[in-house]
């Protein structure tokens, strides 16, 4: 995610409801894949992005740019995020699927393309549902929001070597799945 | 041996978060053993790759609109504070407004310490700490099981290591 420009930032904190929308522009796909990744379930990664958003304006005038936002704002969605995945827990959480592609899909798009698309959304869900959701926010925020290890630590508040710890035990349990072939090898 | 050195920290070798001179050593043990190198090559294919290639998402359209309703629309706080002025003025009709609002915001005061105050998540924190733990001590056993015989390298030794 690219850094919020300063005068964007300032102008929200004195309650400027463009540069808030600005800002939502900006964030909003990424504190969504986030979301979307740590609890693996569509509905509540929407109500976390709502609510992230909501305290992101609430709490805005008490950002003091001592850290950057998206590391703020990745704080916010992470603890969100796996605070809504505890809630839900295990057993709810196979009652409800999630298809992206159904609903972020514009225009046609040729069949083949269409079910790889499917089988690789597939394959990530089941990976990520194998992980708890600090794992999952550790092995998302690196793998797919591209995070270096100490943004990570930073983001999560964790020592760097837990950073590590996380990823190696996370990515061991995948490939371990991986190739039992728990999780299909279609890629 | 040597293996398990290279177990504990290719990780952040292919992440590139490790210091030169390790980096280099690790370069050279892949060159040189075929196990070491498939690992590496599988934790990039099987594992890292889906999740890089994985797009953004986008949220639903309407969401901003959701989010702007929400903030525009007085909040529960604002009526929360009003109905307490109303509330004071029935039971004490103070003359003066500026002690009702003192007594309104020390209310308020008080309902938001004991609201905040209370741990209401904690003990879901801890049993997802439990099971965090749990679940590492199950994955370190299937990931020994897949790529060493006996020993897989422990959590700390990525620390010991370093050190
Ligand atoms: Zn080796």
């Amino acid at each position: 995610m690219q850094e919020i420009p300063k005068d964007t930032l300032t102008l929200a904190q004195q309650g400027d409801i463009r540069a808030f929308e600005d800002i939502y522009r900006t964030s909003s796909g990424f504190v969504y894949t986030l979301a979307l990744r740590v609890t693996n379930n569509r509905q509540d990664a929407e109500e976390v992005a709502q609510d992230v958003f909501l305290k992101v304006y609430k709490n805005i005038r008490k950002f003091r740019f001592e850290s950057t936002f998206k590391t703020w704002i990745y704080r916010i969605t992470t603890n969100t995020a796996i605070n809504a995945a505890i809630r839900r827990g295990r057993r709810a959480m196979r009652e409800i699927e999630y298809n992206d592609n159904i609903q972020h899909t514009h225009g046609y798009e040729p069949q083949q393309e269409k079910i790889e698309k499917d089988e690789k959304e597939q394959i990530i869900k089941s990976m990520l549902e194998t992980l708890n959701p600090k794992q999952r926010s550790c092995l998302v925020l690196r793998d797919i929001e591209g995070l270096s290890y100490e943004e990570i630590s930073r983001t999560l508040k964790i020592n760097i070597n837990t950073v590590r710890s996380r990823l190696k035990r996370a990515r061991e349990s995948l490939l371990a799945l991986r190739k039992k072939g728990v999780i299909k090898n279609v890629l | 041996m040597y293996c398990k050195k290279i177990h504990a920290l290719i990780n952040s070798y292919i992440d590139g978060e490790l210091p030169g001179k390790l980096k280099e050593e690790i370069r050279l043990h892949l060159e040189s053993c075929p196990g070491c190198k498939q690992l590496e090559q599988d934790l990039r294919a099987l594992v890292i790759k889906p999740l890089k290639e994985s797009s953004l998402k986008e949220p639903p359209a309407d969401l901003w609109f959701k989010i702007k309703a929400a903030i525009e629309k007085p909040g529960p706080l604002t009526s929360f504070v009003d109905q307490i002025i109303a509330g004071i003025n029935i039971v004490f009709p103070l003359r003066k407004p500026v002690l009702a609002f003192a007594a309104t915001v020390l209310i308020t005061v008080i309902a938001i310490v004991l609201a905040i105050g209370i741990p209401y998540n904690s003990r879901e924190t801890t049993a997802m700490d439990l099971a965090e733990q749990a679940e590492f001590i199950y994955s370190l056993d299937d990931a020994a099981s897949v790529y060493s015989g006996n020993g897989f390298g422990l959590g700390t030794a990525i620390e010991e290591f370093l050190l």
